[in-house]
């Protein structure tokens, strides 16, 4: 159990020799590695950390986008459908209304082709009416007819109103007498002799025969006239007609 | 029986000689040296790295857990020294197994060269991080009285250190020895496994009672909450020290 001292001596540097080599190639590459590493590893988490931040941050905003977005497209579609619903309605109402309009002018067009048809209707009974009444009065038409007529007419110039007379009397300086038929002498003696008494003594009488009196005897002085005139009362019987027809039209209308 | 590599002489010229210790040193300098050279050549410090890398990093972090453990204080200064202590021991010790192979351990001269390290490391750290007057104070502590015991106990350990080591690797050899000559199978490789062991753990009670040394003599420098725990450590009595158990069991 000696000691070499030169050995220890040889030892002691070896063993500082050594520890500087393996400061040197062991300890401190090691230790840098691990450093770096280390390093790398905590950059990288904090890297990874401030993505996560960041995509959290992200997520967020896309969320509040997304809920935004929801919201919006639900209000817009409430809007749509409240706006189709709205114009729906409108379309109905415009459509109703078209509807109703044309039913009216349809109507009123009906109504027009009605009366048109009615009146047209009655024009043609009236003068078919008429017609047959000329015929068959033209037919009856005789000298008995006649001195019938003149008779009646001297009648109603005879028994004429005073106010009638009084007008007649002021303007009566010419008589005009036109009769359908033709009057003969005697006759128109008869009758100027009337009209000398009844209205003017002095009065002009000219006779002339028309074809437009159907069957009858007309008087005119100046402004004012007295007859008896079939026309008359073809005429009435005309208005009775229309009368009665109208009255029968507005009750189907 | 002597199987103290120190008598092996491979070389000699006047009063200068080489002997199977320095040699065998050499062996496992250029092993250890070389070997870091070879992994560390090629370090990545990206997410994987290489099997090797890995080994050297383990080890390493290994030896700064431990020596933070024990001193309480950042390993980087500490770490050359005692990591170089416990890696030479180590490997000297396994290295062991291999036939022919003399573990330089077990030579008396190089546990000495080793505790003269340790010897003269102590007050170097401890000058160095308190200065020269607060490490001194150190001896008067707790009175003047223990001056000279603490210096006697600063030689004793030293030489404790030294002899320990030896003691447990030269045994373990001559045991192997022994019973070669007595039971030549069988029993010298449960020997030799044993004395497998007990080389690590003779590395690692070297390396860390010389930290142990290193932390009791820059105790002004420990972390405050652990200051009274601490403050018992003091040059003459390591034992006190959380690696006192360890020590005792040696």
């Amino acid at each position: 159990m000696d000691i070499d001292w030169l050995t220890v001596f040889a030892q002691i540097v070896n063993f500082l020799v050594l520890v500087w080599l393996l400061q040197h190639f062991l300890y401190r590459p090691v230790i840098d590695a691990m450093d770096r590493r280390e390093k790398r590893i905590a950059d990288r988490l904090e890297e990874a950390q401030q993505r996560e931040q960041t995509a959290t941050q992200k997520a967020r905003l896309y969320e509040n986008k997304r809920f935004e977005l929801e919201q919006s497209s639900k209000q817009r579609l409430q809007e749509a459908e409240t706006a189709a619903q709205q114009h729906r309605v409108k379309l109905l109402e415009q459509s109703r209304d078209e509807i109703q309009q044309q039913r009216d002018q349809w109507q009123q067009q009906l109504q027009q082709e009605q009366q048109d048809y009615l009146r047209a209707l009655r024009k043609n009974s009236v003068q078919a009416i008429q017609q047959t009444g000329r015929h068959i009065l033209a037919d009856l038409a005789d000298t008995e007819l006649e001195a019938q007529i003149i008779a009646v007419f001297l009648k109603r110039l005879t028994n004429m109103d005073d106010d009638l007379r009084q007008k007649l009397q002021n303007s009566a300086s010419r008589v005009d007498i036109s009769s359908a038929f033709d009057l003969d002498d005697a006759t128109q003696n008869l009758i100027t002799q009337i009209i000398h008494q009844q209205l003017n003594e002095s009065a002009t009488v000219k006779y002339k025969q028309s074809s437009d009196l159907v069957c009858g005897i007309l008087l005119k002085a100046g402004d004012y006239q007295v007859s008896w005139n079939l026309e008359n009362h073809l005429q009435m019987l005309d208005e009775q007609l229309q009368n009665a027809l109208n009255g029968g039209t507005v009750s189907d209308a | 029986m002597n199987i103290s590599p120190d008598s092996i002489i491979l070389w000699e010229w006047k009063f200068l000689h080489i002997n199977a210790t320095m040699a065998f040193t050499w062996g496992i300098m250029v092993l250890l040296a070389g070997g870091s050279w070879l992994i560390t050549r090629r370090l990545t410090s990206v997410a994987e790295i290489p099997r090797w890398q890995n080994m050297l990093e383990v080890i390493v972090t290994g030896i700064r857990d431990q020596i933070r453990e024990v001193s309480r204080q950042e390993p980087g200064l500490y770490l050359p020294f005692v990591g170089t202590l416990f890696l030479f021991i180590v490997s000297a010790n396994l290295m062991a197994i291999v036939p022919g192979f003399i573990a330089p351990t077990g030579s008396l001269s190089t546990t000495t060269a080793l505790a003269i390290c340790v010897f003269v490391a102590v007050p170097l750290f401890g000058i160095v991080h308190e200065g020269l007057r607060s490490y001194l104070k150190h001896y008067i502590h707790p009175t003047p009285l223990m001056l000279p015991f603490n210096i006697i106990g600063e030689f004793s350990r030293t030489i404790a250190l030294a002899v320990r080591l030896y003691g447990n690797i030269m045994s373990g050899s001559i045991i192997i020895g022994i019973l070669l000559s007595l039971t030549p199978f069988f029993f010298p490789i449960v020997m030799q496994l044993l004395g497998l062991i007990t080389g690590v753990i003779q590395a690692y009670i070297f390396a860390i009672l010389s930290m142990v040394y290193i932390a009791s003599a820059t105790a002004a420098q420990q972390i405050p909450s652990d200051k009274p725990e601490q403050s018992s450590h003091n040059p003459g009595n390591p034992k006190k020290t959380n690696t006192g158990e360890t020590d005792g069991q040696s």
